[in-house]
Order: structure tokens, then C-alpha cells, then sequence
């Protein structure tokens, strides 16, 4: 800065306008301080860092222990019930599969040279059941299909 | 943890350098408001940033991002211009003696472009060094000279036949 640059002496005699009271105010009010006193306590930081955590995860763990714990009790409940339900179920007494049918479909040869004979046969499922010891007897009779390989010999 | 300040202390600094600090507010931003806000914010962040008081140099750059950030805000700048009627405040205490000298010295100034007045604000009301002016504005020390010899060449070709 020259010394005897009209310009510059002119220019440092302007003084900066002063702050209004209103903003003085205001920015009074602006002091820094509030945050600093919670950061200076060193249980906050604890408090946010660890206990918060870890009781949240206390908290969790006994959630779900206790929530298995609700439901293993309840297991044998379900067992009962089962085996109730499997008491009034009839029991197989005695059961006959008559071949009804067998019809030839065709033959085929597997990637090992070994022809088979592709068969439909019918079978007739004779049942007898009954729903508890010595109680009466109750007799099915159901078909079923399938469709089996029956292996050629070779001569 | 920052140094937190007494209140005489704040109200001190305040009264001493706040006048400063909100001429170089009033340059960087659009309306008044803005200017006292960006200056509120810049004050309580560079004393939390310093961990006391801060260097003048640290006010004036922060006051300078500040209000490039509030700039960038969109919103609020069209929110503040629609806001008609803002009176355009005088920078300078009124002189009684040479009350019209210092009204063409503070259009004069105003009239620069913002780029040199803001490194004149620093230089002489702000009392940087080139150094830390450059720092300021983020550009290189030669620039920060060149700018401001500039300025003053333009405030010297604005002036020409006023009596100083």
C-alpha cells in the first residue's frame, strides 16, 4: 500500500458502519456455549456410545428368548395333538394288491444295450382297516396305474 | 471441546470487530438478512473452529463460504429476492464533515466488481496481508496484489476530478 496514494488514505478513513442494536442482540444471543456443555460430559459419550447399545441389544436377546421360550412350550401341545389325531386315524389291518391288467406299450434300450418292455399295469388295492384294537373293521378297495420297465433277457 | 467465551468477551470482540466483518458480509451476499445471517453463523463457527477466539483471516473466509453456500441454495435465494423493498444499508458511518465525499468514495466501491472489492475490503478495512488474502479467496498471492491495484486504478478512474 502506497502511503501517499490519495485513494487508499481516503478509502481508510471510511469507517465500517457499526452493528445495529437489533443485530447486537441478536448476535449476543448467538454466544457459543449449550453444545459445549454437553460435550464436556464425558457420560453422554458413554451413554450414546456403549450403555445405549448394549441395552438395546439386552433388550433384544430377551425379546427373542422369550419368544422361544413361548413357542417351545407350545411344541408339546402340537405333539399331543398329533398323536390325538393320529389315534383317531384308521390302521392299516391287512392289505391284498390284485393285478388287474397288464398291457404292453412298447420297448426300449437303455444306453447300456439292455432292452426293456415298457408295461401299463392296473392293480387293485384291497384294504382292510380298522380304527382301534379289536374295534370293527372297515374294508377299501382302490385301483392304481403304473407304468413299469420290465427288463428283456438276452439270448 | 472449543473454549467457550465469556459474554463480556463475545460482546467485546463483537463491538470491536463486528462492523468489519459485516461490511465483508454485506459484499458477499444478496440482501441484509442474508448478510446478518451468513455473519451470525460464520462468527459462532469460527470460534468453535479456532477453540477461542479466532483470527480475523479464519471470519473472513468463513463468512466468504458461507455465503457461496447460501448462494447455491436456490430456494432461499428466490425467496429473498422476491422479498421487495430491501433497503440497501449503508456500509460506512455517516461523517458529518464530508458526508458527500464519503458517499461517492462508498458507491465508488460498491461499483467495483466484486472480485476487487472484496480483496480491497479485506486490505483495508479487513487488514489482511496479501498473503492472507490470498488464502481468503483462494487464489494466488500475485493474484490478490494485482487484483487489488486494479481496484484501486478503477477507483481512481471512478473518482477522477473528486477533491479527496
Amino acid at each position: 500500500m502506497s502511503e501517499h496514494d490519495p485513494i487508499e488514505d481516503a478509502l481508510g478513513k471510511l469507517r465500517p458502519a457499526e452493528l445495529e442494536s437489533s443485530l447486537m442482540v441478536r448476535l449476543s444471543a448467538a454466544r457459543p456455549r449449550g453444545e459445549t456443555a454437553e460435550k464436556k460430559s464425558p457420560w453422554r459419550e458413554v451413554f450414546l456410545r456403549w450403555l445405549l447399545p448394549v441395552a438395546a441389544s439386552a433388550c433384544l436377546a430377551v425379546a427373542t428368548f422369550a419368544l422361544l421360550e413361548h413357542n417351545r412350550k407350545k411344541e408339546p401341545q402340537s405333539g399331543e395333538q398329533k398323536i390325538t389325531a393320529s389315534a383317531k386315524t384308521p390302521l392299516p389291518v391287512e392289505s391284498y394288491d390284485y393285478l388287474v391288467s397288464a398291457r404292453p406299450v412298447g420297448i426300449v434300450v437303455a444306453p447300456n444295450q439292455q432292452p426293456y418292455r415298457i408295461m401299463d399295469v392296473e392293480w387293485l388295492e384291497y384294504q382292510t382297516v380298522c380304527e382301534s384294537a379289536g374295534g370293527p373293521a372297515l374294508h377299501t378297495a382302490t385301483t392304481r396305474r403304473d407304468v413299469i420297465p420290465v427288463a428283456l433277457e438276452l439270448y | 471441546m472449543h473454549n467457550e467465551p465469556s459474554s463480556e468477551d463475545w460482546r467485546a470482540w463483537l463491538r470491536r470487530s463486528g462492523p468489519r466483518f459485516l461490511l465483508f458480509a454485506r459484499q458477499q451476499t444478496r440482501t441484509e438478512d442474508d448478510a446478518e445471517d451468513v455473519l451470525q453463523d460464520a462468527l459462532v463457527e469460527s470460534w468453535k473452529r479456532a477453540d477461542g477466539m479466532p483470527p480475523d483471516a479464519l471470519v473472513f473466509s468463513t463468512i466468504r463460504r458461507r455465503a457461496i453456500d447460501l448462494a447455491r441454495s436456490s430456494d432461499r435465494r428466490h425467496a429473498r429476492e422476491e422479498k421487495a423493498g430491501t433497503p440497501d444499508a449503508d456500509w460506512f458511518s455517516p461523517d458529518v464533515e464530508e458526508r458527500e465525499t464519503q458517499r461517492l468514495l462508498e458507491n465508488a466501491v460498491k461499483s467495483l466488481q466484486p472480485i476487487y472489492r472484496e480483496v480491497v475490503t479485506l486490505k483495508v478495512w479487513g487488514g489482511l496481508t496479501f498473503q492472507e488474502i490470498a488464502e481468503t479467496t483462494g487464489v494466488p498471492l500475485n493474484t490478490a496484489a494485482s487484483r487489488y491495484r486494479y481496484a484501486l486504478d478503477g477507483l481512481r478512474e471512478i473518482l477522477k476530478g473528486v477533491v479527496l
